[in-house]
């Protein structure tokens, strides 16, 4: 079965659409409450927010516990997805040296391996091979797990994702790449360091089966995701391009131009990913505009919590 | 494998090699023309052996190759990557440096990386600049990069094994011109990576390491069998990095006169890290200056390479004046 499945807007057999918000909510909390503090310089990191992509995030849910993701540094959602916590990643932040990365990694890079989430790289091309490595192993240990490869699509220009790609073609991996096709390269958009917006005709020729995704919409990320991941342990390596958009800029520090982009802002914010879940949740899930705001309320105090946990744990040594 | 073993320097490189193979499912070769042809003869009969799923044959991918072997240490893996030669380590720079030795630690050591890189110096191969560097020193200022280059079949052998037991990356520049150079492999180094005196001598010390300490011994016993006899210490440094220094200092301390040969321009390297490393020695340690063989700054020309090499003779002459 190699014909791309259209977009479903269903839900998936065994899903929770309240974890699927709750999990979007958490990431664009943590994004804001991140982007706060750096503005009142309450840590020195950079952060790389995914605000509009959290959705994205919801990918990690149709993954087993055993497979592996390789996170873009903009991946904060599925790196939540796969269990890593808001205080695991304050301790990062701060740079806490009882942090897992004991304060030598960006936050934004941070491993946590136990969970399955590898670290991230500055050499957005050269990590693609990484994964690649691990998708190997999980063949040679005929382990039944996949190896996501999260990369935004910028990282088309770079050399080495084709040499990986190239090999998984060959070798079918267990691998799925993931696009979180924003359509940005920092300033530049699409138009100016590529031909074509769509992923697909640069990798099908490499061997992989591909799958467009609404990457706003939760149901679809997960669909998405739980087809990528069979097609790939069926010895068919996997690409799904994520339509998303940044509604943020690029980070805390680059302070890129936005302008003459007001149009593409506004139909994008029409397309919320937050805001679809808890409008479908009012209307098919029957929760109420209260429950609705007493969610979001919950997962704000978890955030202001987490940051709370993680500074008092620098404090007291 | 008995200690009196008498093997070639490439024979002791494919002995370490299968035998680690051997002691450890999870350790397997990326290449190109390893598996069904081995086109370096070091991988012979290893696909044969191990199955060609542990001796794979790539595309021309060599910065894949080293990534895929960093995310391969991800999951307890070891991978052997071949290079057809060393220059070409240069397209996999950016790997090298930011995937592999940087794995252990930007991850705090939740992640290890002992990647055995193969990266063959072409020496007198006759590929002309872009096929016969020697690259040590592009790699010299990079930490948790083991880089082993041997002189002989023993140090060959021993430093692959040992290359199998870090938790950092080894590249490892094993020298074409030595592969048929044979010699007993002996006992097991208590520490393999420390730098060997091939010979033992009282008035100097030769200091270098791979094709170098080689023909530094062709020299100092010229040197000893002369009209004008001395007595040179050689010491083989073996491993590179992390550089042995108190074997270093120790033989600078004892004989009080140092030479140092590196066949590549002396902006870098193991060359100019040993002659700071003497720095340290307190005033009057050293009876004379010490001193650095170097090739001139000029790239390896296809024909008259070894005319730009530090040669047997250039090292006579040098050991000559520094024993004055």
């Amino acid at each position: 079965m190699n014909a791309p499945p259209t977009w479903r807007n269903d839900v998936p057999p065994g899903a929770e659409p309240v974890e699927f918000l709750r999990l979007m909510l958490r990431t664009r909390l943590f994004e804001e409450f991140c982007m706060r503090l750096k503005k009142e310089s309450a840590v020195l990191g950079n952060t790389y927010p995914c605000l509009g992509q959290e959705a994205l995030g919801v990918a990690a849910m149709a993954l087993a516990p055993g497979d592996a993701v390789f996170p873009s540094y903009r991946s904060r959602a599925i790196v939540f997805g796969k269990g890593a916590t808001a205080e695991q990643h304050f301790g990062e932040l701060i740079g806490a040296p009882d942090s897992e990365q004991g304060g030598r990694e960006v936050f934004h890079h941070a491993a946590f391996p136990a969970l399955g989430i590898m670290p991230s790289s500055s050499m957005i091309g050269g990590w693609a091979p990484t994964a690649a490595g691990f998708a190997l192993t999980q063949q040679l240990d005929r382990s039944g797990n996949v190896t996501v490869c999260v990369i935004g699509d910028g990282v088309l220009g770079a050399g080495d994702l084709h040499e990986a790609l190239n090999i998984v073609g060959v070798w079918k991996l267990p691998f799925v790449l993931m696009v979180e096709n924003n359509g940005y390269q920092v300033s530049a958009a699409w138009s100016h360091v590529r031909a074509q917006r769509a992923i697909a005709p640069y990798v099908q020729p490499y061997g992989f089966v591909t799958r467009p995704v609404d990457g706003n919409n939760a149901f679809d990320v997960f669909h998405a995701m739980a087809w990528a991941r069979a097609e790939a342990l069926a010895g068919r390596p996997a690409m799904l391009d994520c339509e998303t958009y940044r509604m943020g800029g690029y980070s805390s520090h680059f302070g890129e131009p936005r302008t003459g982009i007001e149009d593409e802002l506004a139909a994008w914010r029409k397309r919320d990913p937050i805001a679809f879940m808890e409008d479908w949740l009012e209307r098919h899930g029957g929760l109420s505009k209260q429950t609705l705001a007493d969610i979001r309320a919950e997962e704000e105090k978890s955030i202001a919590a987490a940051w709370q946990n993680a500074r008092r744990k620098v404090d007291r040594r | 494998m008995s200690a009196g073993d008498t093997l070639t320097y490439k024979e002791a490189i494919a002995r370490a090699l299968r035998e680690a193979m051997a002691a450890d499912p999870k350790v397997f070769v990326l290449g190109q023309d390893v598996g069904r042809f081995s086109i370096g003869g070091v991988t012979k009969g290893l696909a044969d052996e191990f199955g060609a799923a542990r001796v794979r044959d790539c595309p021309i991918s060599e910065s894949a190759m080293i990534g895929m072997g960093a995310g391969a240490a991800m999951n307890g893996y070891t991978t052997v990557v071949e290079f057809a030669y060393a220059d070409i380590a240069a397209v996999a720079f950016s790997s090298i440096v930011h995937s592999a030795a940087k794995l252990n630690y930007a991850t705090n050591g939740q992640l290890r990386c002992p990647l055995v890189i193969r990266s063959p110096i072409n020496r007198f191969s006759r590929h002309g600049p872009m096929g016969t560097e020697v690259t040590l020193s592009w790699f010299m200022n990079v930490p948790d990069l083991d880089i082993a280059m041997p002189a002989s079949a023993a140090e060959a052998y021993w430093l692959l094994r040992h290359a199998f037991t870090r938790r950092v990356p080894t590249l490892f520049l094993e020298d074409r011109s030595l592969n048929s150079a044979s010699g007993p492999l002996g006992p097991r180094p208590a520490a393999p990576e420390k730098a060997r005196t091939l010979r033992g001598g009282s008035d100097a010390t030769v200091v270098a390491a791979g094709r170098m300490a080689a023909l530094a011994l062709n020299a100092a016993e010229e040197i000893a069998a002369s009209g004008e006899p001395a007595d040179l210490r050689v010491l083989s440094l073996g491993t590179v990095k992390p550089l042995d220094r108190t074997s270093i200092l120790e033989a600078a301390r004892a004989t009080g006169r140092v030479l140092i040969v590196q066949e590549e321009p002396p902006f870098g390297g193991y060359g100019p890290a040993i002659q700071s490393l003497l720095d340290e020695l307190p005033l009057g340690a050293l009876k004379r200056q010490p001193r650095l063989l170097a090739r001139p700054d000029v790239f390896l020309p296809y024909n008259r390479e070894e005319d730009v090499l530090p040669s047997a003779q250039a090292i006579t002459a040098a050991a000559r004046e520094l024993l004055a």
